[in-house]
């Protein structure tokens, strides 16, 4: 008796820590900083509302995109350095295994927050594999909780989130716990009628996962030592001339780190990895295609963006000619995703950012695939352009 | 040891002490299975191993 006396008390006890962590938390969601806004980890990505938060700031910019996003950062050539005190705030979204099916499901997931706004997708194409992304990339980025949001936008036109649900389930099937989950968020969110249980349980189960991933998000904030808060207040464009600096600099490190391999990248990257692939015949050779299940889901993000009067700007970005060349993937080839993408990015009315021709641009990518130095500046300038194309 | 089992033993005999310790296990079992799926990754999500292209 004396121990279930005991257990209730603390019972009691844990539901008021309870109360008191959600009121904490709904309290201490951070606000925009360039740090933050900029900082890739998918416990930002999940949480719904921290995203909503970020893009409820003034003159944020929403970047999805996938691995492009993290390398090269700190180089002092990408958006985390580039754009301290300036008046477009980038919020990246995306990490390696990010494609277009997040990214629509991600756009979609913000209507108040994204509606008329300027959104930016980096299309890699390495994309493009036959079936497009990969049910494990596709599970590992996967959020419940932008997903519930998405269900819910009323913007959004059920045959688009039917073609979403129709990719989801399909990715998942070998998720046995997400594939549950997910056919349980369709059912009460897209179904018939509810019961009052099936709405207690949606509430509770929907509550969870907001206050799991709101969690999840402090805790790595506090893990990684990123403020929750703006750092400086200044606000000031970019000095037109302060990108020609930029340039200058990328070419001046070019030359010292990136100018003594075959392939346009990094030299200690080429010496690390690519020069024994390379002398001993070890490349893996590049399936890409330009009728990839991924132009379909590109459709599928830009139809969401139309339907909530977003106006993308998709940025095309280029194969490194050079390493492609070695591998065997020809240059025919590798227009055709580009031409593919193009096609795609017309037929919606988006802006399009071709960088195909910067294949051979020297001092322009990173590794085999990643953009680097002036690769960088020229893709953080374009978009920095296009933020403010309507003000001119 | 001595000292620390005298204390353990005058402890045992105190009803009230005993109920709080009580208070304090159960507690610490509830709040460190919240914690622990508040903050823990997704059960239902795959590895993704990530290659470079």
């Amino acid at each position: 008796m004396k121990s279930i006396k005991a257990f209730l008390a603390a019972l009691v006890l844990f539901g008021v820590t309870v109360v008191c962590m959600h009121v904490y938390v709904n309290t201490h969601l951070p606000s925009y900083n360039l740090r933050y806004g900029t900082w890739v980890e998918q416990a930002k990505f999940n949480s719904n509302e921290g995203l909503r938060k970020l893009m409820q700031e003034k003159d944020s910019l929403l970047i999805l995109g996938s691995s492009e996003l993290k390398h090269g950062q700190k180089s002092g050539f990408h958006a985390d350095t580039i754009f301290q005190d300036a008046d477009m705030k980038p919020v990246f979204v995306g990490q390696a295994g990010y494609q277009s099916l997040i990214a629509a499901i991600t756009a979609g997931s913000m209507p108040e927050e994204l509606s008329g706004k300027k959104v930016v997708l980096l299309v890699s194409p390495q994309w493009y594999k036959k079936k497009g992304v990969t049910a494990s990339a596709f599970g590992n980025s996967f959020s419940e909780s932008n997903f519930i949001s998405f269900l819910k936008n009323p913007y959004i036109s059920d045959k688009t989130k039917q073609y979403v649900i129709k990719r989801v389930k399909k990715l998942t099937k070998n998720q046995e716990l997400m594939h549950q989950r997910i056919i349980q968020d369709v059912d009460w969110y897209m179904g018939e009628k509810l019961t009052a249980d099936q709405i207690l349980r949606k509430d509770l189960h929907t509550g969870l996962i907001r206050e799991k991933s709101k969690t999840r998000l402090l805790a790595k904030m506090t893990l990684a030592g990123i403020p929750g808060q703006e750092e400086t207040g200044k606000e000031l464009s970019i000095d037109p001339l302060e990108w020609g600096k930029l340039w200058a600099k990328a070419e001046k490190k070019g030359e010292k780190y990136a100018g003594h391999n075959p392939y346009g990248m990094y030299d200690a990257v080429y010496k690390k990895k690519y020069q024994s692939l390379a002398e001993e015949g070890q490349i893996r050779k590049p399936d890409y295609k330009a009728d990839s299940a991924e132009a379909k889901d590109l459709t599928c993000f830009l139809k969401i963006c139309k339907q909530q009067k977003i106006q993308p700007l998709v940025v095309m970005l280029p194969f490194n000619g050079c390493w492609y060349d070695e591998t065997g993937y020809d240059s025919t080839k590798r227009q055709a995703i580009y031409d593919k993408t193009k096609a795609v990015a017309e037929k919606y009315g988006a802006s399009y950012l071709d960088l195909s021709d910067e294949e051979y641009a020297p001092y322009s990518f990173e590794d085999g695939s990643h953009p680097g130095l002036k690769g960088l500046v020229n893709i953080n300038e374009k978009i920095y352009e296009f933020y403010h194309e309507s003000e001119k | 040891m001595k000292r620390f089992m005298s204390f353990i033993t005058k402890v045992k005999n105190k009803e009230r002490a005993v109920f709080f310790g009580k208070v304090i296990f159960f507690y610490l079992i509830l709040l460190g299975l919240w914690l622990y799926f508040m903050v823990t990754r997704d059960s239902g999500a795959p590895a993704f191993i990530y290659e470079q292209f």
